[in-house]
């Protein structure tokens, strides 16, 4: 009896993984080369990025420069896994043509990036994406864009590849604001940063002269607006990022804060403290006309926009602890929907509308955490001495939020997946909290 | 029950400030015994101010270390205990008599909110100061709120005796010209 | 002091004068106390009104939850009871309570596993029993694992209209429509599969793990394409995990999932109970892999489905 149970549980898990297999088979023939990510853990696709061909040795440089970017872009999802490229048979010049597939096929790349710089000085790129087993091209893409904006480029290709074989659109060529922190707690000196999603091209906006607080990049990534600890009260201001010219909003009463942009880009939410209460208002950017779209002895605050703009989820504490809520966009029909045990905050809105993601005090740990717009199915995905602020990836698959540990006190910016897995830091120079995830660069 | 001692101890601090400074002000340094090492040489002394030099009567210090220039907060709320309505009626007596000071209320918060939520809840707690002062007849005008949120922590550290005493409100003198 | 006659010095007066304003100053001070004191009360009255309303809208959103699930229960209910009579006879209510885990008691025959295929607290009900777990419904859970039909009888047997959204019929299996003319003559071992299956049913009522082990064994043999085979098929597993014998039980979910495929009815629970097995027999990753295979392929699974698989990836330890 006893030698046949290894026996038997070996033939069952033959059964189940063949199941498994079996699934995958059906979708490979459906689809060619795919990439589920719908799932909690995947084994990353093995997929080889050759440096790409160049005419002249400007190009090749570029091209070799490039393909680092892809690589860099394609790992961190978490989904992919990039074969090191010592193993590669073919080298960039021959791969100007179709790929010997058997070769890639020998080290076991399942999809294969190639690609030419045509011209480094305006940058003219042209990519292909193989499936390796199918052996047929899947995308195929040529790129212009003056040389300074190359890394642009690469997270264009790398985006290109990743909606190929995921089916989902990808989120590299995007900007994330920030806060960046330095000094001692009781005297901290803060700024707003922006930088690339990968951490290149990081900038500052401010001098640190004066506080600042969440800053939020408008849906076109032209503006960016921020809390500015200014006398005679802590106020939202806005820039232009491109010139960095301050648009003036006008005067609003009192202390106002947690701007955030409506979807459209014609709005602008803030909160405003007056007389020991915070409401919700609505600043048309056009009109320049205040709306308020809450009342009540009550804290309201960090609004998000449904990506329709037809809601708002917020944080209240209408109920004698802060909750979420939502409601319709002109303030009707507030419902509370967080009915478990913590106190939650942060309401942020998936851009697929489908989650409203969240951070959470409970027992004396933060959390991140998403759940439907119903308020059902909440699930936290991070437990921490502080996470905070989380903020989505445009495909609504990542979350960035940034987190405090209580031992060293570094505050720093990690992403995870909605499912759970693939937490990862961006590196930032300094400390950094208070992330906003951009939309794609348009 | 813990924070309870630690918020009598701090409201204490100010008292035992006052009576080191009138000690050391009144004690005068005899001698540096062999201080210049010259013996039978000319042994001077100094009177010694305060360690921060005479108190200026309605002055920030003179607030803090006479009246107490702060009230705390239970976690979450803005309600005035009975220890911050006495300290906030010695403020507007202290207020009363000198009636050409303006006067900011700096709500702040511990780290064990989200940082927008505490934006609020500092203002909340700003304002809840300023409402008992001017029912106990300081002008409105007069006083002046902000919220720093959990930005300016009073302490660094990440427990509950720091938390307890970052969760306040200080009345700040304006510095006038 | 002011009743004092006029002859009185002009500096004794001016004292006296000078004392009014201080007399008046100290009225103030005792009105200006109590104002002070209102603000403050007023603020605690106001943080108070919140509690209150959170109170309200925690008790509303229980109520709406339990409205919901009664309405849920009235509707298996009638669709129950609108089958036919010898559906119900057959099947009896409430059914299958040996299969009922959790808070509710244990069946009366069972032989006592050691181990509940469930752990009691998070959600397992016996009838009506979690809709009173006030923390339990507070979380959102509501539901239990049991499913629905399960619960109230309206398992999706011979009864010609089938609880309101039940799974669609496994492809391939011949229509249902008809099929309850067929007068059941509970015959175990008959050719009428839904004697058959009845027969089953009893013995899972009672608890005979074995007698129904092999009975609905046979049925599966027998009837592969009966619309029932999928739901005969899953409670085979069941058998199995009740009585803790994993390899068989996981051996069972596989090849039913594979079997009957993602539409069957039951396919989602299949996976469940598959990676529970698996996870019993210490095959972790593999439980694991299950769970997100299960998340992933239906999203849409019932509540209780998906509160079951967080409380089994979270005891098998998944990351």
């Amino acid at each position: 009896m006893n030698p046949s149970i290894p026996l038997r549980r070996r033939a069952l898990l033959a059964g189940t993984v063949a199941f498994a297999g079996g699934v995958f088979a059906r979708r490979l023939a459906q689809a060619q080369l795919h990439l589920d990510i719908t799932r909690g853990f995947v084994e990353p696709m093995p997929i080889a990025v050759s440096p790409f061909a160049g005419d002249g040795p400007a190009a090749r440089e570029q091209g070799e420069a490039i393909a680092q970017v892809v690589s860099a872009d394609l790992d961190s999802s978490g989904l992919f896994r990039t074969l090191d490229r010592r193993a590669y048979i073919q080298g960039p010049e021959e791969l100007r043509g179709v790929p010997r597939f058997a070769d890639w096929r020998q080290i076991n790349a399942q999809a294969l990036v190639t690609g030419v710089v045509r011209s480094p000085e305006p940058l003219v790129v042209e990519f292909r994406l193989w499936d390796v087993f199918g052996g047929t091209q899947l995308r195929g893409l040529r790129l212009d864009a003056p040389s300074s904006a190359w890394r642009r480029v690469a997270h264009k290709i790398a985006d290109a590849v990743y909606e190929r074989l995921t089916g989902e659109s990808g989120y590299f060529d995007t900007k994330i604001a920030y806060i960046a922190e330095t000094g001692p707690a009781t005297r901290r000196i803060k700024r707003v940063a922006v930088m690339d999603q990968d951490g290149a091209n990081h900038a500052f906006l401010t001098d640190g002269s004066q506080l600042v607080l969440t800053p939020r990049l408008s849906p076109d990534v032209t503006r960016i607006a921020y809390l500015v600890f200014r006398h005679p009260a802590p106020r939202v201001v806005m820039r232009e990022l491109a010139s960095g010219r301050e648009i003036v909003l006008g005067e609003f009463p009192g202390m106002s804060f947690a701007p955030r942009f409506s979807p459209d880009g014609r709005s602008l939410l803030v909160s405003i403290a007056q007389e020991g209460n915070t409401d919700l208002f609505r600043f048309d950017l056009v009109t320049r006309q205040l709306r308020r779209l809450t009342d009540g002895a009550a804290i309201d605050t960090s609004p998000s926009y449904s990506p329709d703009g037809t809601k708002i989820a917020f944080n209240s504490d209408r109920g004698g602890s802060p909750q979420l809520y939502v409601m319709n966009a002109d303030g009707s029909g507030v419902r509370r929907i967080s009915f478990g045990s913590g106190r939650y905050g942060e309401p942020e809105w998936s851009p697929r509308g489908d989650l409203i993601a969240f951070s959470k005090l409970d027992k004396g740990f933060f959390h991140i955490g998403v759940m439907k717009p119903d308020g059902s199915d909440e699930r936290l995905l991070t437990r921490n001495y502080q996470d905070e602020s989380p903020t989505w990836s445009p495909n609504g698959r990542v979350i960035l939020f940034s987190r405090q540990d209580r031992a060293g006190g570094r505050t720093r910016l990690f992403s995870i997946d909605i499912t759970g897995y693939n937490q990862r830091e961006i590196p930032t120079p300094l400390d950094a909290s208070d992330p906003n995830w951009s939309a794609l660069l348009p | 029950m813990i924070r309870r001692t630690v918020l009598a101890l701090i409201s204490l601090m100010p008292l035992a400030a006052c009576s080191s400074n009138s000690e050391t002000a009144a004690g005068s340094t005899a001698g540096t015994g062999g201080g210049s090492g010259v013996p039978g040489g000319g042994v001077t002394s100094a009177e010694l101010g305060g360690p921060r030099g005479p108190i200026v009567p309605g002055s920030q210090q003179d607030l803090e270390v006479n009246v107490g220039d702060r009230v705390f907060f239970a976690f979450d709320s803005a309600a005035l205990d009975d220890a911050a309505r006495q300290t906030l009626e010695r403020q507007a007596a202290w207020l009363k008599q000198y009636p050409a000071v303006s006067v900011t209320i700096e709500g702040h918060c511990d780290e064990r909110g989200t940082r927008e939520y505490n934006l609020a809840l500092g203002e909340r707690r700003a304002q809840a100061v300023k409402n008992y002062l001017v029912a106990l007849g300081i002008s409105p005008d007069r006083i002046r709120t902000i919220s720093y949120g959990e930005e300016r922590p009073a302490d660094p550290g990440h427990d509950e005796t720091a938390w307890a005493l970052n969760r306040r409100a200080v009345t700040v003198v304006n510095v006038t010209g | 002091m002011r009743s004092r006659p006029a002859f009185v010095s002009a500096s004794v007066l001016a004292v006296a004068l000078a004392a009014i304003p201080v007399v008046v100053s100290f009225a103030q001070t005792s009105d200006a106390q109590r104002t002070a004191a209102l603000a403050a009360r007023v603020l605690e009255l106001e943080e108070e009104l919140r509690r209150l309303r959170g109170r309200i809208e925690t008790l509303e959103a229980d109520r709406d939850r339990l409205a919901a699930r009664l309405e849920e229960l009235a509707q298996a209910v009638r669709a129950t009871s609108e089958g036919p009579a010898t559906a119900t006879s057959e099947t009896g209510r409430p059914p299958l309570p040996a299969i009922a885990r959790g808070s509710g008691p244990p069946a009366p025959t069972a032989p006592a596993p050691s181990r509940p295929p469930q752990p009691p607290a998070a959600t397992g009900r016996a009838p009506l029993a979690g809709v009173e777990e006030d923390p339990a419904a507070r979380r959102g859970y509501v539901l239990g694992t049991i499913p629905r039909e399960a619960i109230l009888g309206g398992e999706p047997s011979p009864a010609p209209t089938p609880p309101t959204g039940a799974a669609p019929r496994p492809q391939g299996a011949p229509p249902r429509g008809g099929e309850s003319q067929t007068v059941a003559r509970a015959v175990p071992g008959g050719a009428d599969p839904n004697a058959r299956f009845a027969a089953a049913r009893e013995l899972l009522r009672k608890g005979d793990w074995a007698s129904a082990e092999e009975t609905l064994r046979r049925f599966v043999n027998d009837f592969p394409n009966d619309p029932n085979a999928p739901l005969a098929a899953y409670w085979l597993g069941e058998t199995y995990l009740v009585r803790e014998d994993y390899e068989n039980a996981a051996a069972t979910f596989a090849r039913n999932y594979r079997t009957f495929g993602p539409e069957a009815p039951r396919a989602a629970d299949n996976l469940l109970k598959l990676g529970e097995a698996l996870a019993r027999l210490g095959e972790k990753d593999k439980a694991c892999q299950t769970f997100t295979e299960l998340e992933r392929r239906h999203p849409d699974a019932s509540s209780a489905v998906r509160q079951a698989l967080a409380r089994e990836r979270a005891a098998a330890g998944c990351r």
